[in-house]
């Protein structure tokens, strides 16, 4: 099965730090992390009360780029989450543990399903293709985008939604969205092809340096900015491969966490990177992929 | 060709596979089910002790080792990724208290690390139809050689999940009782199933089943409510039987979602008749009354017992479904392995 190009049609962001189609970085964190999102604004007055933080977050992002999401049967959602019934199973919990006036009713009850964003923006949008919510880890994202690719590379799917959402305050909070598809289009933000992904063998430096041996030409890696990385690739930085390292502090702070590392390479493309792109989870996963960045229109 | 090489399981009839096929005479001598302190909601507890059915991780690592060890597979020796399927993940820290920070889908690494498992890890979450999800994601990676793929659904007793359920009015103080004109609701249940998947030459080694189709789909219609036609389910099942090459008529088993709710029963029970004929019913088999419903783990067990009767003569193919908050909806079909030791 070859791996297909897949094209970014449009990106979103919905975060505290970060709102923007196709762009649309700030310079400075947003100071107030608990009133930073304003459901009204962005979901308008009614057909939200119900919805967990996560879904809100998610429908927000969506809808920013609604019409570069289609729906129907060959159309997928591929959601990464950590978090997204966290908020509302703690509130069952207090609840049960003595103060039952915040005891929710059955009309929140989609949010104590980790995979409820997913559920709702699939009804929304007419999604009745794969809808899957991946969860364990900061690399959640990046095995949604494995699966559009491998999806579409089958021929089940040939358009999708993947992203992260997570609704950690403080941490990670808010969604970031990619809306994906096969056919060519001036408005692409970007063609990317996954080129696979495993979990690093053995000694784990020793397999990245050869990993990143094994691609000719420049390579972008990102992970998270430990000082032990830093000393293994610096090395490297003077090696026939050139090199770019980067590290979170290229992003808002408040985009950390689960939501790091799909954040940085959404960035990463927005910012025009292409070429070879290694991307080391916190779970020892490396994703490998290839990308080409079109035009942007930044909004 | 995938095939299903070792099984294991820990449910409210024990840890034998063979112990879901005879529920009377186990339920006789332990008692069907244990009342929650949630407004005196049934829990299908069995032979599982209260730190047993709460501990997610003891419940997946025995079925996982189960399953390795019956496939005579050691991860020490050969890459062994894991997918691991569940509705909640481990609620435990989550519920005993309420402010500290909790991972609950951190589970798949927890087992990985504990087992020595070398292949990658990932965890799909969606809700009651997570384990067939689970299928569709153990096929795509050994379709890119990843030799061989533990299947694990996993769903521990929560305190939250409970509450959740009994505000939607979804279960029955009496009992689960799939398919019947009692029915009145589900009964959740706790456990871990787990199935060693692979696609490399089993030499003299056993082979269960097939995992032959496998078809992902959603209603895209209400964030609880099942779409009453089914009409997603039914496209689901067309495409699974089309993958495997089968036709309607090859399929002598059924192993429904039958949670014992008025309206899955009623949808799948339509479908079935439908597509398969009224003597479709005389061959289900239906473990939500005997296991209780064990969420993200149910399909999982539902493929577990599937594959022994598979193996164990009879039927030629079996057809799994399963169905979830969200709308999802998964059909997997599984097979005979012809020639199969």
């Amino acid at each position: 099965m070859t791996a297909p190009v897949l094209h970014i049609r449009a990106v979103s962001a919905m975060t505290p730090g970060w709102m923007g189609v196709n762009g649309g970085i700030p310079a400075a964190p947003v100071p107030d992390m608990g009133t930073w999102f304003d459901a009204t604004a962005h979901l308008g007055r009614k057909g939200h009360r119900y919805l967990s933080h996560p879904t809100k977050y998610a429908l927000a992002a969506a809808q920013r780029i609604g019409d570069a999401i289609r729906g129907g049967a060959d159309a997928a959602l591929y959601l990464g989450t950590g978090s997204a019934d966290t908020e509302h199973r703690r509130q069952i919990v207090r609840g049960l543990n003595g103060c039952p006036d915040v005891l929710p009713g059955a009309a929140s009850a989609p949010s104590a399903s980790v995979n409820g964003p997913a559920g709702t923006l699939a009804r929304i949008f007419g999604i009745t293709g794969p809808v899957m919510t991946l969860t364990g880890g900061d690399d959640s994202a990046l095995i949604c985008l494995w699966q559009a690719a491998t999806a579409m590379a089958r021929g089940d799917v040939g358009a999708c939604v993947i992203g992260q959402v997570e609704h950690v305050p403080g941490s990670a909070d808010g969604a970031v969205l990619w809306s994906l598809d096969l056919e060519h289009g001036d408005s692409a933000v970007a063609e990317i092809v996954f080129d696979g992904w495993s979990r690093l063998q053995g000694d784990a430096d020793t397999a990245l340096l050869r990993e990143i041996a094994a691609i000719a030409g420049e390579v972008t890696l990102i992970a998270a900015d430990t000082p032990q990385l830093r000393a293994l690739i610096r090395p490297l930085q003077h090696a026939r491969c050139a090199f770019e390292f980067m590290p979170a502090s290229t992003l808002s702070d408040v985009l950390i966490a689960d939501m790091h590392l799909f954040s940085l390479l959404t960035l990463a493309i927005l910012n025009g990177t292409g070429g070879s792109i290694l991307i080391l989870s916190g779970n020892g996963h490396l994703f490998k992929l290839s990308c080409k960045p079109r035009g942007l229109n930044n909004a | 060709m995938i095939r299903v090489t070792g099984i294991g399981v820990v449910s409210a009839l024990g840890r034998d596979v063979a112990d879901l096929g005879c529920k009377r005479a186990l339920m006789a001598a332990t008692g069907a089910f244990a009342y929650s302190e949630i407004g005196e909601t049934p829990f299908f507890q069995g032979t599982l002790e209260e730190d047993e059915v709460r501990d997610g991780f003891a419940l997946g690592l025995d079925a996982a080792w189960a399953a390795l060890d019956d496939a005579e597979i050691s991860p020490a020796e050969v890459p062994v990724s894991l997918v691991l399927a569940t509705g909640a993940g481990d609620t435990r820290a989550l519920e005993a208290d309420t402010e500290a920070p909790a991972r609950p889908y951190d589970l798949a690494r927890q087992m990985a690390d504990a087992m020595g498992l070398t292949g990658v890890v990932l965890t799909v979450a969606t809700a009651c139809s997570s384990s067939s999800y689970a299928a569709s994601l153990a096929r795509d990676l050994l379709a890119q050689g990843a030799g061989h793929v533990l299947l694990c659904g996993v769903e521990s007793k929560s305190d939250s999940s409970q509450y959740t359920f009994k505000s939607l009015m979804a279960l029955d103080p009496a009992g689960c009782f799939p398919f019947t004109e009692r029915r009145n609701g589900t009964v959740l249940g706790a456990g871990a199933a787990a199935l060693l998947l692979t696609d490399t030459p089993q030499g003299n080694k056993r082979t269960y089943a097939r995992l032959s189709g496998i078809s992902l789909t959603c209603d895209g219609y209400h964030d609880t409510a099942p779409e009453p036609e089914g009409r997603a389910v039914r496209r689901g099942v067309d495409q699974a039987l089309a993958q495997g090459g089968h036709q309607h008529a090859e399929i002598d088993l059924f192993v429904p979602h039958a949670t014992g709710t008025k309206l899955n029963d009623a949808i799948e029970a339509r479908l079935l008749d439908t597509l398969f004929g009224d003597d479709a019913r005389g061959r289900m088999v239906l473990l939500k009354g005997d296991i209780g419903h064990t969420c993200g783990a149910s399909s999982a067990f539902s493929m577990a017992v599937a594959a022994k009767a598979l193996h164990e003569g009879g039927a030629r193919a079996a057809l799994i479904g399963a169905s979830a908050f969200g709308g999802n909806n998964a059909a997997v079909v599984m097979s005979r392995a012809e020639g199969a030791i």
